[in-house]
C-alpha cells in the first residue's frame, strides 16, 4: 500500500477514533488561559487576566457594602471568597499614576483613563502617566499614602526593540517573510539534540540560535546549518524547560493560590519567566521566590505587606451604588472577540439588569472589574471612577465575549440564557510580533 | 452588530471529537490529547476573529495540535517511564488498528513542520497551496516539508513513495 493511502488511512481512523465521545464544554475564557507564541524563536507567553467568575451581592447587603465585593474564584470552580471591606491593610501598589473623578489614582496599567485602580490620599506622587510604587494603609476606598518610590515596568526585549545580536558581521536587515528553510536546517543540525535549543531569533539580518551549555560540537553543527545563523552558547534554560516551568508557575498561582495574573513574559534572551501578579500578599510571594530562585521573577499590583491575600478589602464604588450588577472579579482584561449593540433593561421582579441585543435572546452583561450601578428610571451603570457608561432603555455597544451562562450562579442569571463578558475600556488584544526575516532567494 | 465573527460554538461542536482524534494519533495518550485539543481549541477561541475568518479554521487548529503534539510527546514519554516506576496502570484507551499505530508512531517521529504539514495534508485534506496559506509560507516550502517528511516515513514504514 502507498504511504499516502496509509496516511489517509490513519488519519480518517483518527478522526473517528471519538465519535461517540461526549463533547466538553466549550473553553471559556479562564484566567488560566496562555497564549504560547513562538515568534522566531522568542516565546511570548502572553497570560489573560481574564473575567473573573461572577460574584454578586444578596438584597440584604447593607448599603455600605452594596457594590460587588471583590472576589477570587478559581478558573475551575465558581465558589467565591466574599471579602467585606470593613478591615484596614498595608499595601503596597506598583503602577501608574492617574487622575479622575476621584482624584489621583494608582492605575493597574498605562491605560489611566477610568482605570479600575485604587484612589490614594496625601503623599507626593510622579505626574500623571509615570510610574510609581505607593505604600500605605488601604480600607477599600482609597490608599493612605506613607510612602512612595519609583518603579520600573518591565518591558521586554521586543518592546524595547532589543533582540540582540550577540554576534558580529550581521548582514544587514532581511527582507520577506519567516525563513523555514533555514529553521529546518537548524532543527536538522540539531537533531537529538533538540533540548539544547534556549530559542531563535532573528537580529541584524542573522538568526541568532541560542543553545544551553557549552559552545561545543553541536553548536559547531548548527553554525554550519546557514550562513546567515548565529549560534550562541551558555544559555540557562531551554525552551522546553521555560514553557514547562511557566506552566507549573502560572497553574499554581491561580489554581492554588488563587492569584491572578495580569502579564507574563519569559524568553531565553531574557533572563527569568516573568510574572505580574494583579495582588499577592508578601509571605505567598516569598514561598514562590524559594521555590524558584531566580528562575522567576514575580511582581504584583497589589502587595499585601501585612496580612494574607484573602483580608485585602473590596475595592467601594466611587458612587452610591443600590444594585447589585456581576462584575468581573479581578483587574484583569477581557480579550475580545466581537461587539455588539445592546439595550439593557431592569428586570423589576428580581431587581437585576439584562440586556437585549435584537434577537430571542437574554443576555446577563458581565461588567469589568470596579463597575457599579443605580436603580431608577432609568438605571444607570457607572465605571470605577463614576462615569456613566450604559442606562437601560438607551443602546450600547458593547465590546467583549461571549460566555457559559452554566458557570453563573442561577441565582444570580436575571433569567438570562446568554452571558456577555464586556471589556470596558481596559480593551487591549493580544499581539505577536513577527520580525521580518530574510529574502528568499538568500535561503 | 458583530463584526465578522462566524459562530464558534458551531465550530467546536463540530470539529472537537476529529481534532481529538488527531491529538490522540499524534500523542498517543487520551489525556494528553485531551490536553491538546483543548488548548488548540482554546488559541482558536482567543483569536476567533481573526482564525475564523480563515477559509480554512480546522485546518488551523490542526496546525497547533501537530505543532505542541512534539513537545507534549516527549513529556508524556518521560511521564510514562515514571508512571512505570511507581507501577500506575496505564489510563483506558481506544484501540486503534496496528496499522493505524504503525503510521502515528512514525508520525510522532517527526519534526515540528514536517508533522504539521502531513497533519494539513492528509488529515485535514487540504491542497498544497491552501496547506501553505494556513502555515503562512510558499507552496515550494510546503513541498519541501513534504517531500521531507515522506522520505522520513518511507524509511521508518518501509514503504515506496507514492508518485
Amino acid at each position: 500500500m502507498s504511504l499516502g493511502r496509509r496516511l489517509r488511512r490513519a488519519a480518517q481512523e483518527a478522526e473517528g477514533l471519538f465519535d461517540s465521545k461526549p463533547i466538553p464544554p466549550m473553553p471559556e475564557r479562564r484566567a488560566s488561559g496562555a497564549v504560547v507564541a513562538v515568534a522566531s524563536g522568542v516565546i511570548v507567553l502572553a497570560v489573560f487576566g481574564v473575567v473573573a467568575l461572577v460574584v454578586s451581592v444578596d438584597d440584604s447587603t447593607p448599603a455600605v457594602s452594596t457594590s460587588p465585593p471583590m472576589s477570587f474564584s478559581s478558573p475551575e470552580d465558581s465558589t467565591t471568597t466574599t471579602v467585606e471591606a470593613s478591615r484596614r491593610v498595608t499595601i503596597a501598589v506598583s503602577g501608574w499614576v492617574g487622575h479622575d473623578a476621584r482624584g489621583t489614582v494608582v492605575c493597574p496599567s498605562e491605560f489611566t483613563e477610568a482605570c479600575p485602580g485604587i484612589p490614594v490620599t496625601g503623599g507626593d506622587l510622579p505626574p500623571v502617566g509615570n510610574p510609581a510604587r505607593v505604600t500605605g494603609r488601604y480600607d477599600g476606598v482609597s490608599l493612605n499614602v506613607e510612602s512612595v518610590e519609583s518603579w520600573t515596568p518591565y518591558e521586554s526585549p521586543v518592546e524595547r526593540g532589543e533582540l540582540f545580536n550577540p554576534c558580529t558581521g550581521g548582514l544587514g536587515p532581511g527582507t520577506g517573510g519567516q525563513s523555514p528553510e533555514i529553521q529546518s536546517r537548524v532543527e536538522d543540525a540539531l537533531a537529538g539534540d533538540e533540548n539544547r535549543l534556549a530559542g531563535m531569533w532573528l537580529a541584524d539580518g542573522q538568526i541568532v540560535v541560542a543553545l544551553t551549555g557549552p559552545d561545543d560540537e553541536v553548536a559547531e553543527r548548527v553554525r554550519e546549518a546557514h550562513h546567515r545563523v548565529c549560534v550562541d552558547t551558555g544559555y540557562p534554560r531551554s525552551q522546553e524547560e521555560i514553557m514547562t516551568l511557566t506552566s507549573d508557575i502560572t497553574q499554581t498561582l491561580i489554581l492554588d493560590e488563587g492569584v491572578w495574573i495580569l502579564d507574563s513574559w519569559d524568553s531565553a534572551s531574557d533572563g527569568p519567566i516573568r510574572i505580574r501578579s494583579e495582588a499577592i500578599d508578601t509571605s505567598t510571594m516569598n514561598a514562590f521566590a524559594g521555590l524558584y530562585g531566580d528562575a522567576l521573577d514575580l511582581t504584583a499590583y497589589i502587595e499585601v505587606l501585612d496580612a494574607p491575600l484573602g483580608d485585602l478589602p473590596a475595592q467601594q464604588p466611587p458612587v452610591p451604588a443600590d444594585l447589585a450588577i456581576p462584575t468581573a472579579g479581578a483587574r484583569g482584561r477581557v480579550a475580545m472577540t466581537g461587539s455588539f449593540n445592546f439595550v439593557l433593561t431592569l428586570n423589576q421582579e428580581q431587581n437585576c439588569l439584562y440586556a437585549d441585543r435584537g434577537d430571542e435572546r437574554r443576555w446577563l452583561v458581565v461588567w469589568p472589574y470596579g463597575y457599579s450601578a443605580v436603580s431608577g428610571d432609568p438605571t444607570i451603570v457607572y465605571d470605577p471612577a463614576g462615569n456613566e457608561v450604559a442606562r437601560t432603555g438607551v443602546p450600547v455597544e458593547l465590546d467583549g465575549s461571549s460566555g457559559e451562562i452554566a458557570h453563573i450562579d442561577p441565582a444570580q442569571r436575571c433569567d438570562a440564557d446568554h452571558v456577555w463578558h464586556n471589556g470596558g475600556p481596559t480593551r487591549y488584544e493580544i499581539e505577536t510580533v513577527w520580525p521580518q526575516l530574510l529574502d528568499s532567494e538568500d535561503q | 452588530m458583530v463584526r465578522g465573527v462566524p459562530d464558534f460554538r458551531a465550530f467546536y461542536q463540530r470539529e472537537y471529537r476529529s481534532i481529538l482524534g488527531v491529538a490522540y494519533a499524534l500523542t498517543g495518550d487520551l489525556a494528553t490529547a485531551e490536553d491538546l485539543c483543548q488548548d488548540a481549541l482554546m488559541a482558536a477561541f482567543r483569536r476567533w476573529d481573526e482564525v475564523g475568518a480563515m477559509e480554512y479554521p480546522g485546518a488551523w487548529v490542526r496546525r497547533v495540535v501537530a505543532n505542541r503534539s512534539a513537545s507534549r510527546y516527549r513529556r508524556l514519554a518521560s511521564e510514562s517511564r515514571a508512571l512505570l516506576r511507581f507501577g500506575q496502570e496505564p489510563s483506558e484507551t481506544p484501540s486503534p488498528s496496528a496499522e493505524s499505530v504503525a503510521v502515528w508512531d512514525a508520525l510522532r517521529r517527526l519534526r515540528g513542520r514536517q508533522a504539521e504539514v502531513v497533519v494539513l495534508i492528509y488529515f485535514s485534506g487540504v491542497s498544497h497551496a491552501e496547506a501553505a496559506e494556513v502555515m503562512g509560507c510558499s507552496v515550494e516550502t510546503v513541498r519541501t516539508h513534504l517531500k521531507r517528511a515522506k522520505s522520513h516515513l518511507v524509511a521508518w514504514l518501509g514503504d515506496e513513495e507514492e508518485a
